[in-house]
């Protein structure tokens, strides 16, 4: 499968053919990544966490539209986890002569891997938001991640029409808002 | 967009790129003039942040189950294809006989097969002194194990009266591993709870597991109401399938 073709999968944004993409992906570039890890200190835990952090960072690049293709999807997701993985050693303060990062990537990479990583409270309001569950989580998931509209929304979702869809996306933010009281640590995250 | 709408909703639009470009530079300037708008902006994109988190998780989990497919050291045994040519061959005797039995138009059990789809549960696995046994019984369960997961759905479900999620888990967990009599009143029971978020999930459940019984009259009912209550879910495939059945 051709760069292209593995772009157009994951761009379509539907479950089947993105994991499909996916799949192909991780066949291509998985062991590259594993290969570059275990030669440097890793395992194969360690190996399996930097690809499939990598590959999400693409996943997310590829659909936000900021994946450029100056480089082969392979160079860049290889960029990607390489830097995920030196970000590691340099955060256990294990290793002081990491080698150079190649610059240019880095650029690009950067941001991809910094948005991987998250504060705590975020953390905990992300565990709320995998507490809602059901339906309630996939369309918000689906409004907030994936940035669909309302329309399509209500489409995967069963939903008579967008209003519908709108007013399910405010009940379970209020659901949310309701668990969230409890700590006061995510009073942050609501107005 | 229209000028009178919810302040939420269009920060919410603002910061999703659902504004045009003209929109977004005012919006931006308003931000840059209102410090209690800037302040609601921010927290709204802590929200979002939050949302991709819990988002990365669930690929992460995909991509672990990708991982166990594509990659040999992590297959756990190789395909044994005796009993998969059994079962196949069974599989296209019964699709013989049913077919003869009802050789036109939808049947229940057609109707069954058509939309069941086993529920997605999602439990918090992660949170600070969270139960371990929630992370435990959520592998299980995406993995298909039911029958492991059973007794852990089982003791949680008594444990915790009030979470549905568990209750339409062990449901759905009753239903894979053949007992369809002990799913049915624990859906039932979810219903009359009328838990606002998967008590429609619960009639969904319910009325498919009915068809599957062929108890359409049962199941009649349970599917009426979500095609004719304004904002059920799966109102739309309600409809189709009582339009079907008649």
């Amino acid at each position: 499968m051709t760069d292209k073709e593995l772009l157009e999968l994951i761009k379509s944004g539907t479950p089947d053919l993105v994991n499909q993409g996916l799949t192909e992906l991780y066949k291509l570039n998985y062991q590259s990544v594993a290969n570059y890890v275990l030669k440097n200190s890793g395992n194969k835990e360690d190996a399996q966490d930097v690809f499939q952090d990598g590959l999400i960072a693409l996943y997310e690049q590829v659909r936000k539209g900021t994946f450029m293709e100056r480089s082969t999807i392979k160079t860049y997701l290889f960029a990607i986890c390489r830097n995920i993985w030196l970000k590691k050693l340099r955060k256990e303060a294990k290793h002081h002569d990491l080698g150079e990062l190649d610059q240019t990537i880095m650029d690009d990479t950067a941001l991809a891997v910094d948005q991987i990583i998250c504060d705590e409270a975020t953390s905990k309001m992300a565990d709320l938001i995998d507490q809602l569950g059901g339906t309630c989580k996939k369309t918000l998931l689906l409004y907030y991640y994936e940035k669909k509209r309302m329309r399509e929304i209500a489409e995967l979702n069963g939903y008579a029409n967008e209003q519908v869809a709108k007013n399910k996306k405010n009940k379970c933010l209020q659901k949310l808002r309701e668990m969230a009281k409890k700590f006061p640590e995510l009073n942050p995250f609501f107005s | 967009m229209k000028d009178n709408i919810d302040p939420i909703d269009k920060i919410d639009a603002y910061l999703l790129g659902h504004l045009d470009e003209n929109e977004t530079a005012n919006f931006k300037q308003e931000i840059r003039m209102d410090k209690s708008l800037a302040e609601k902006v921010a927290k709204r994109e802590r929200l979002i942040a939050a949302m991709a988190v819990s988002a990365r998780r669930e690929m992460k989990d995909q991509l672990k189950e990708i991982h166990k497919n594509v990659i040999p050291e992590a297959k756990q045994r190789s395909i044994n294809w005796r009993p998969l040519l059994v079962a196949a061959s069974v599989a296209i005797i019964g699709l013989m006989i049913w077919r003869f039995a009802f050789p036109d138009g939808a049947s229940a059990q057609q109707l069954f097969a058509e939309n069941y789809k086993s529920y997605d549960m999602s439990l918090a696995v992660r949170a600070d002194g969270a139960d371990p046994r929630l992370a435990e019984v959520s592998q299980l369960y995406r993995k298909g194990d039911y029958q492991q997961a059973m007794p852990f759905l089982q003791t949680l479900a008594s444990e915790q009266a009030e979470n549905a999620e568990l209750k339409l888990g062990l449901a759905m967990a009753y239903y894979e591993t053949g007992a369809v009599d002990q799913a049915l009143p624990i859906l039932n029971q979810i219903i009359a709870d009328k838990d606002p978020f998967l008590s429609d999930e619960a009639s969904w459940y319910a009325a498919l597991f009915l068809l599957k019984q062929d108890r359409v009259n049962d199941a009649r009912p349970l599917l009426k109401d979500l095609a004719e209550r304004p904002g059920a879910d799966h109102q739309l495939a309600a409809k189709g399938i009582l339009s079907q059945l008649q």
